[in-house]
């Protein structure tokens, strides 16, 4: 099975938005480069995400609505939907079959080696030590656990991330219901995607 | 103390001479004291504001008591009970135990005997989750007072905790055969339902909903996602209608707009649909909300026209286009 690497943008989007809406249930799609031989690398990486819903999953209409539009722009800017990710309402809860992720199986139609993410909802704290994530690979229809060595989220990232949640960015992210509330705002988060990379940028430069 | 920043200009005018004769002493500690109760004023009123729309915003209600209230709560006179009570549940949601406690103390003072004061105790247990424990003071607590709703309703909410759904949708069905007014356990129920797939008992729930408040574009608009979401013709078209309904309560919902772009779309793609004429009414319909659509959108979106949603709907406009040529 394939390792599993996330970039920052992704990996800080998807804790922020489970610390926006902590007591709700939350989707999104993972988005990875567009590379016809994705077949046959041994790694995928995440490029970036869009955060989703955080009111009543499980109706479709809103869903069909965003997933479109994410489309048509991924193919603008080149990106895929590679996978799905959600965390569930109950902390302790890691299940993955509700009626809203069927979503998941819609996405591994059509890109085959699509990942389930399912946020640990015990290890997002305010210090991230680990990655905060299971992954679920889709093998022959069924989704298979990935062996935890597999997911790679480098520790600057886990540092940044800390960093951000203490310092509340969280409350700037856009989903999609924000954007459905206030058409103005934009889902596809330019200006936080901006603010982590050059934090992730600066904390690379004074390392070296 | 001017309100301005400490920068001297660099034109001189009279109205900063006017400033600085007035930049005295106990002028500006009545300035100071006066923005001291305009920030208590607006906290008291954010806090109140929360209280009556029922909003679960825990960290800022503890970040206002950390900042603000903690000092001055007794100037709030009586409502500082209630807010007692607002700060100690949302300390529990952000694991602030210190200010639950603090809270807890107050209140149980100076209300020994009362209820809401045992449900904020019970609470405190379900967050250590001594579950048997909370369970048994619930129990004392519906043996003491059939009438009282609140313990019912944290029992259920025991239930969910554990993540046992099946029992938690039993109990409030069973709460709702006596308290058939309580809205939010309608929704409750209506989110429990969704969880495990039973649309139509959940559409059941919304239309209990709409019945106690027909003039809530929010819940026709749920009614109109659930019946989308079941599918078929007659479930679109019953979407379509609470679709409009929620757009005529509320003009400016974007998810009703979407949500009737949607419906008419499918339903004029339906076979079921052979007279030409209709099919044409609702072929129509969509392209109107598609411009609708997009006027709403390049309105509030300063740069640019969305060009998104420009290509969206050439898309599902030309999957219509294809099929009326192989009608004819």
């Amino acid at each position: 099975m394939k390792e599993v690497i996330f970039s920052p943008n992704a990996y800080c989007k998807i804790m922020m938005h489970s610390a926006k809406y902590p007591h709700c249930a939350i989707n999104g799609v993972l988005l990875a480069t567009d590379d016809k031989s994705d077949e046959k690398l041994k790694s995928i990486t995440f490029v970036d995400v869009i955060p989703l819903f955080h009111i009543c999953l499980p109706v479709t209409p809103m869903a069909e609505i965003a997933l479109s539009q994410i489309e048509l722009w991924a193919d603008s800017v080149g990106l895929i939907i590679a996978g799905y990710y959600l965390a569930n309402e109950n902390i302790n809860d890691m299940s993955y079959e509700k009626p809203a992720h069927k979503i998941a199986d819609k996405i591994s139609e059509k890109y085959r080696s699509a990942s389930l993410v399912v946020v640990d909802n015990k290890l997002v704290t305010l210090n991230h030590s680990v990655p905060a994530v299971k992954i679920l690979c889709n093998v022959d229809g069924k989704w298979k656990h990935l062996d935890k060595f597999k997911v790679i989220v480098d520790q600057v990232t886990l540092q940044k991330t800390s960093e951000l949640l203490q310092r509340k960015v969280y409350y700037s992210l856009v989903d999609f219901d924000n954007h459905l509330d206030n058409i103005s705002l934009d889902w596809k988060n330019e200006s936080l995607n901006k603010q982590i990379n050059d934090a992730h940028f600066n904390e690379k430069k004074k390392k070296l | 103390m001017p309100a301005f920043c400490c920068k001297k200009p660099e034109k001189w005018t009279r109205f900063y001479e006017m400033i600085l004769e007035i930049d005295s002493q106990p002028y500006n500690i009545i300035c100071l004291l006066s923005a001291t109760c305009g920030i208590l004023g607006n906290a008291a009123e954010i806090l109140r504001t929360y209280r009556e729309q029922n909003c679960r915003q825990s960290q800022t209600v503890v970040d206002i008591w950390d900042s603000v209230l903690k000092k001055s709560i007794d100037k709030l006179g009586d409502e500082k009970y209630v807010v007692w009570e607002q700060v100690c549940i949302s300390s529990l949601d952000c694991n602030r135990i210190d200010i639950a406690n603090e809270c807890l103390l107050q209140l149980s003072n100076k209300f020994p005997n009362s209820y809401r004061v045992r449900l904020l105790e019970e609470l405190l247990l379900e967050y250590l989750e001594r579950y048997d424990e909370a369970l048994d003071l619930l129990d004392a607590m519906i043996h003491d007072d059939e009438t009282n709703a609140s313990p019912r309703k944290r029992k259920i909410a025991i239930l969910k905790a554990k993540g046992r759904n099946a029992e938690a949708i039993k109990e409030l069905n069973e709460y709702l055969k006596k308290f058939m007014i309580d809205q939010d356990a309608w929704n409750e129920l209506c989110d429990l339902y969704l969880n495990e797939q039973e649309y139509a008992k959940a559409a059941f729930c919304m239309e209990e909903l709409i019945l106690q408040n027909p003039h809530n574009h929010l819940f026709h608009l749920r009614f109109a996602e659930i019946k989308y979401t079941q599918g078929g013709i007659d479930n679109l078209e019953l979407a379509l209608a609470y679709y409009c309904q929620a757009l005529k309560l509320s003009p400016s919902n974007m998810r009703a707009l979407f949500g009737l772009y949607l419906s008419a779309k499918y339903i004029s793609l339906s076979s079921k649909l052979t007279i030409w004429k209709i099919n044409e009414h609702f072929i129509k319909l969509y392209h109107i909300i598609s411009k609708i659509l997009l006027n709403r959108t390049n309105k509030k979106i300063k740069f640019g026209k969305h060009c998104i949603l420009n290509k969206l709907y050439s898309k599902f406009n030309s999957l219509t286009f294809n099929r009326k040529i192989e009608d004819i």
